[in-house]
């Protein structure tokens, strides 16, 4: 299993997804390997280093290359990690990324392993699009389609004909995978129209962990709204406040919003400005607890009426709507992508339209005057995928003929 | 830092010391913008050298620079300096308006560096300059955090950063020469076949025979192949990791003997470690000549050409990608059907699918009277909307892709190098093939992409390089006269409906 993070050090979703199908694999008794790149400083020289038990290896190195995510001038993919692969001589290479490991890892791994079965599941949508795989145009605006010239426009530093190379490279590298995993049938799509076969890849949701902690009680007189994970500019936490500023104040009454999000130090200042500019007027409604270990999520999420996803971007599979879902409690998200896959408007939750806080004041009015709400779309969120059912859908992709 | 190019600079500070001994040095290898600022790599020297020495200017006034400064051992292995202390490394921020750019200097000691005129590479993000640092990145990454330089610029606010590439004193000298062409005049074409062309084809011809060529092969080359591929490198070297990539994954690409040539020699190092990791990664043998100086396209494809040992050979442009595999294949099968073959070009195509080149045809433009320039019919017309013969018999197809007999190739001499730096060599080359009775072909069923710039707007008409273009096109007008017509009614009739 590698990924391009250890979760020790990176709590991205990919990261902890990967993770968990290594920890489970290895529950079941598998002969598995973790192999996650790192930033941090290595013994003079090393490409790896030892995290835990002989079988959690980091492995120190970057990209040359970020624009195809190659990995060449460096030994540590042809020579390093190359020898790595002959001592441990895996059946099954199961990749959650390319990126920083660079994406001749493919290649690499077939060089010296011809018959080994390469896997990838793809977390977003980084080869296709070149604005940190968002698919979002660099105006802000949402991308249905890559396109040479389009691509140009947002990034006019590189030609044309870069995103056509940039494109042919990267499926050339992606030819020696055999199997694709996406965790949602929207990214799914997105890649099938770019190119991949539609046959060789495989939804499989991210698996959750079981519920280990007691559930606390929801508090009777206000709607509790809860925002879960990254604060960056594309979570949509902008169009969360300033819709809460659009309720009228004897429906803001009635309402509070616990931010549980992580790295908002390590935003731009403007965006931190603009953030701390939102909130000041309703401040009284709004509470920053900072960030939280994925532990305590059942705990908190027991206390609260509804989550909220307001992503302006598309999205894969957001691990907080899998979080909330098994937590059993409803989710308000954007309507694009991989978030109204898992949220039907008034079945199990309730959407609007995607970067509007008009139509998320609207949302937002409606389930503090029908109170009722929270409860019966509950009824109908089924549990996500836990992590044993997700490996078993990997399975055959590992063994079968 | 290549040794190579450390040992260059050495030897520029050496040739100063006979007149104007100066203790400081400053060299920019690498430079990037993020958060708005400039980020500079590269390294100093000066006796007793602290970090605050290094201070940068736009114009007269002082900018805030930071400067991180790291060991680069390497470079004082290359001084005779026992102490390191003299020579670092250094990551610089410096607060710099693009409007300022022009006027931006460094100042080291008694050292001034203008970075207009500075030779360095672009790196595109900070964290793709931070791979040059090596041990002490961790160090740099902090120190960039703790001034707030995002590592991740796409969304920042940018600096539009332009390398200078100073001319070499001979393309100075060729600049003067062609500056005096006066195209208003209508005694142009002669003016310049007496006074421009002979000066100018004198620097560019000594040039060529100083050139040293060094040939390196990378991975086991095929025993005998079935075709050579001479592809020359220029400024972007990564074109070669996109074709070998590409080629690699080709199994009608096995018996193929690609060659390289470096026809820039500031770029040794880095295709030097490029080439041995992508060796090491693709399964496509290649060779690589390098060359010690620019010798431009005429001469950079016959250095090359020199290496090829099968009976076929194809000049192809760094910048062509195959649409699909098996097309050399194709060209070379489709070129020993035809009826005494040339050249066979490719029809070559944009990202978009639309005609780059499907032949080429000679032109007049009423602005530059008296010589021939080279067309391309159809240029930007969606390549489906063509119904292109398989074979096209032309007179003349481009140099970006050309296939024809090696022996044929070396027995015309290849191409003619009195075309200064590049242009109408193509063409010559075509005429020369044309003139011992063969026909020149572009096939319409290999179809290959061509990646070339998008045009940055008009070039104005004081431009050098246009007016060499032109003095180029004067040597040609010169050398063919009046049998150009007499060839293109022979063997340019492809175009006929």
């Amino acid at each position: 299993m590698i990924a391009h993070g250890h979760p020790d050090f990176n709590k991205g979703g990919a990261e902890i997804a990967a993770y968990r199908l290594y920890k489970e694999l290895r529950d079941q008794g598998s002969d598995a390997y973790f192999l996650a790149r790192t930033q941090l400083a290595p013994h003079g020289g090393a490409a790896f280093s030892h995290r835990a038990d002989g079988r959690e290896i980091l492995f120190h190195t970057n990209m040359d290359d970020g624009f195809i995510f190659s990995n060449v001038k460096t030994r540590h993919l042809w020579k390093d990690f190359a020898e790595l692969l002959s001592i441990v001589k895996p059946d099954i290479v199961h990749l959650h990324h390319y990126f920083l490991l660079g994406v001749e890892i493919f290649q690499v791994i077939k060089n010296v392993l011809p018959n080994c079965r390469v896997i990838l599941t793809l977390h977003e949508y980084l080869a296709i699009c070149h604005q940190h795989g968002q698919m979002l145009k660099t105006n802000g605006k949402l991308c249905y389609k890559a396109n040479a010239r389009d691509c140009n426009r947002c990034f006019p530093d590189f030609e044309p004909g870069d995103f056509l190379l940039r494109e042919h490279y990267i499926k050339q590298q992606f030819a020696h995978v055999d199997h694709f995993v996406s965790p949602s049938k929207f990214l799914k799509q997105r890649y099938v129209d770019w190119g991949l076969a539609n046959e060789q890849v495989h939804v499989i949701e991210n698996g959750q962990l079981p519920l280990d902690q007691a559930p606390e009680k929801r508090p009777q007189n206000v709607i509790k709204l809860g925002y879960f994970g990254q604060l960056n500019p594309v979570k949509g936490i902008d169009v969360l406040l300033k819709a809460i500023g659009l309720l009228e104040p004897s429906v803001r009454s009635k309402l509070h919003l616990e931010i549980h999000g992580a790295n908002f130090d390590q935003q731009t200042s403007d965006f931190q400005r603009k953030i701390k500019k939102l909130i000041k007027p309703i401040k009284r409604h709004v509470t920053f607890v900072g960030s939280y270990e994925p532990h305590e999520l059942t705990r908190i999420m027991s206390t609260m009426h509804w989550a909220v996803v307001p992503s302006t971007w598309w999205e894969n599979s957001p691990m907080v709507i899998q979080e909330a879902q098994a937590n059993h409690l409803p989710l308000i998200v954007s309507d694009i992508g991989g978030m109204v896959e898992k949220v039907e408007h008034e079945v199990n939750g309730l959407t609007f339209r995607v970067g509007s806080p008009v139509a998320l004041a609207e949302a937002l009015t409606r389930v503090i005057e029908e109170p009722e709400l929270s409860e019966q779309v509950r009824l109908n969120i089924k549990p996500p995928l836990t992590i044993r059912e997700a490996l078993a859908e990997h399975l055959p992709l590992y063994f079968s003929a | 830092m290549p040794k190579s190019l450390i040992r260059k600079v050495l030897r520029k500070i050496r040739g100063e010391k006979s007149h104007q001994a100066k203790d400081a040095f400053i060299n920019i290898d690498f430079a990037t913008s993020a958060s708005g600022e400039l980020i500079l790599l590269g390294w100093m020297k000066k006796s007793q050298l602290s970090s605050t020495d290094l201070q940068a200017f736009d114009g007269s006034i002082a900018c805030n620079a930071k400067v991180f400064t790291y060991s680069r051992d390497d470079v004082a292995a290359h001084f005779d300096v026992a102490s390191t202390s003299d020579v670092q490394g250094f990551l610089a921020i410096i607060n710099a308006k693009q409007s300022s750019m022009d006027k931006l200097r460094l100042v080291l000691g008694d050292r001034t560096v203008e970075l207009s005129k500075h030779r360095f590479q672009v790196s595109r993000t900070v964290d793709q300059l931070l791979n040059h640092i090596g041990a002490e990145r961790s160090s740099a990454v902090a120190f960039l955090k703790k001034h707030h330089v995002e590592l991740d610029t796409a969304a920042n606010e940018h600096i539009e950063l332009k390398s200078a590439r100073p001319l070499e004193p001979d393309v100075e000298k060729i600049k003067n020469y062609v500056s005096r062409i006066n195209l208003s005049k209508s005694s142009w074409v002669d003016d310049c076949q007496r006074e421009v062309l002979p000066a100018i084809q004198k620097i560019w011809k000594s040039r060529q025979s100083s050139v040293h060529a060094e040939c390196l092969t990378y991975g086991r080359m095929p025993e005998n192949p079935r075709c050579s591929v001479v592809v020359p490198l220029y400024g972007r070297y990564d074109f070669m990791q996109f074709q070998l990539s590409a080629f690699s994954a080709d199994e009608a690409m096995k018996d193929i003997e690609l060659i390289y040539v470096l026809d820039d020699p500031m770029l040794d190092h880095e295709v030097r470690v490029t080439a041995h990791g992508l060796s090491q990664t693709f399964s496509m043998p290649f060779k690589v000549v390098y060359l010690d100086i620019n010798l431009g396209f005429a001469g950079a494809n016959n250095q090359g050409a020199a290496f090829a040992s099968s009976e076929l050979l194809l000049m192809l442009n760094s910048d062509i990608l195959p649409t699909r595999s098996g097309w050399l294949t194709d060209l070379c099968k489709q070129f020993d059907s035809l009826n005494s073959p040339g050249i066979l070009g490719a029809t070559l195509i944009y990202e978009d699918e639309s005609v780059q080149h499907c032949g080429m045809q000679f032109t007049t433009e009423p602005n530059v009277p008296g010589i021939y320039l080279n067309h391309h019919p159809y240029k930007g017309v969606p390549v489906a909307l063509l119904d292109l013969p398989n074979a096209r018999p032309v007179l003349l197809t481009t140099g970006a892709c050309m296939l024809m007999r090696t022996d044929l190739y070396r027995e015309l001499g290849g191409f003619d190098d009195r075309f200064v730096i590049g242009d109408f060599e193509d063409s010559d080359l075509c005429m020369k093939f044309a003139a011992k009775g063969y026909q020149n072909y572009v096939s319409g069923t290999v179809k290959l992409f061509h990646l070339e710039r998008l045009s940055q707007g008009l070039v104005s008409g004081d431009n050098w390089k246009q007016k060499l273009t032109f003095a180029n096109a004067a040597y040609q007008h010169q050398k063919w006269n009046d049998s150009i017509d007499t060839l293109i009614d022979k063997y340019d009739s492809g175009w006929q409906a």
